[in-house]
């Protein structure tokens, strides 16, 4: 079965080479590595065309965000096995491999993940709250980056909600739970989260994290179900 | 009564979504019950709350009675000192109590330390040295 990455990104020329190289170094190679860069203003793309001509460019002409981003990615791809890439976060060398194997030996399993680990960047304050709950605290989330997917998952939950730009993963997540999908977790750590000055969720409250709204779509997919049940009676 | 420091809550359309990130449980709150949680978040007293409405039939009463220690007993409110009563200028007409709890989320809830962060002022806040 042929894998494929996603690499959503948006002015993450800083980061995205050696998101690209913990890619390159894993012990089972990936087949196609796709970055989709959302209109970013840095030099993103030239480091892509520069040093990376294994990558497979794609490029939004505005800023659609990531579900847009990762929609597309999925779309352009021809793999079996779908997997994601967030452009300032890290694999650990092993990940696709134990990942792989997993899928192959239980066929039954539709997805499996592993723990995310935190690591900071060293302008992150000795002091800052982040360190404090985050560091050597390996968990699982739905962060897409620890997910190994089969293809076929999208055709029966569906895409990423382009009209979420936050909390699109759970969202995400959420649909696959409702729709039975067969999740394996592990606790092998398959995703670094990098922790720098500038993610996209600092800042951020829990109740703006887009999280309440992503469980209250949740609440009214399920409802809808039921309704067209009673109907249907 | 009030709404107690672990929960979280966001105002919809003709809904309040309710996360304890305590329990990890979510609710779905609509209706009068909604109507209350917003008297609940003006900290507004259970007899205050019972004022607020007009005409309640004994019925009515006992169904909002029951709601409340539903509220405590799902550790989303607690007791307080203070016992405000609410504007008497707005009088509530009861439509029905419409509320659901859901559990199938609470290790997304509860295990993500990020939620662990204050709730109202979110990252990066600085933690006191004397706390590490």
């Amino acid at each position: 079965m042929k894998i494929a990455v996603v690499i959503p990104s948006f002015n993450q020329g800083k980061y995205i080479s050696e998101a690209i190289e913990s890619i390159i170094q894993q012990s089972h190679p990936v087949d196609e590595i796709l970055v989709v860069d959302d209109a970013s203003i840095d030099d993103t793309c030239q480091i892509i065309k520069n040093k990376f001509p294994q990558v497979r460019l794609l490029i939004n002409n505005t800023n659609r965000g990531p579900s847009y981003s990762r929609n597309y990615g999925i779309e352009s791809s021809t793999s079996d096995l779908i997997t994601f890439l967030d452009a300032d976060d890290l694999w650990p060398e092993d990940k696709i491999q134990w990942q792989y194997d997993y899928l192959i030996q239980n066929s039954t399993i539709d997805m499996v993940a592993g723990y995310g680990d935190y690591f900071f960047s060293e302008k992150v304050s000795k002091n800052d709250l982040r360190r404090h709950y985050l560091e050597g605290k390996p968990h699982f989330n739905a962060y897409l980056g620890s997910f190994l997917i089969k293809r076929s998952v999208f055709d029966r939950v569906g895409m990423f909600d382009v009209e979420m730009r936050l909390s699109e993963d759970q969202d995400w997540f959420m649909r696959t739970r409702e729709a039975g999908v067969a999740l394996k977790i592990k606790e092998n750590i398959s995703l670094r989260k990098r922790v720098h000055d500038a993610n996209t969720t600092d800042g951020l409250s829990f109740k703006n994290s887009g999280f309440i709204q992503a469980l209250r779509n949740s609440i009214r997919r399920r409802e809808e179900i039921n309704d067209n049940l009673k109907s249907n009676l | 009564m009030r709404i107690k420091s672990k929960i979280v809550s966001d105002q919809f359309d003709g809904e309040v979504v309710v996360v304890s990130l305590e329990s990890g449980s979510y609710y779905s709150i609509r209706e009068t019950a909604q109507e209350i949680w917003s008297l609940l978040e003006n900290n507004i007293s259970r007899s205050g709350i019972i004022n607020s409405f007009s005409n309640l039939t004994d019925e009515e009463t006992s169904q909002i009675e029951s709601y409340i220690d539903f509220l405590l007993l799902e550790g989303l409110i607690e007791e307080n000192e203070t016992r405000l009563e609410s504007d008497p200028s707005k009088s509530i007409t009861f439509v029905g109590l419409t509320y659901s709890k859901f559990d199938d989320m609470s290790d997304l809830i509860m295990i993500d330390p990020i939620h662990e962060a204050d709730e109202e002022k979110g990252w990066p806040n600085k933690v006191e040295e004397d706390k590490r």
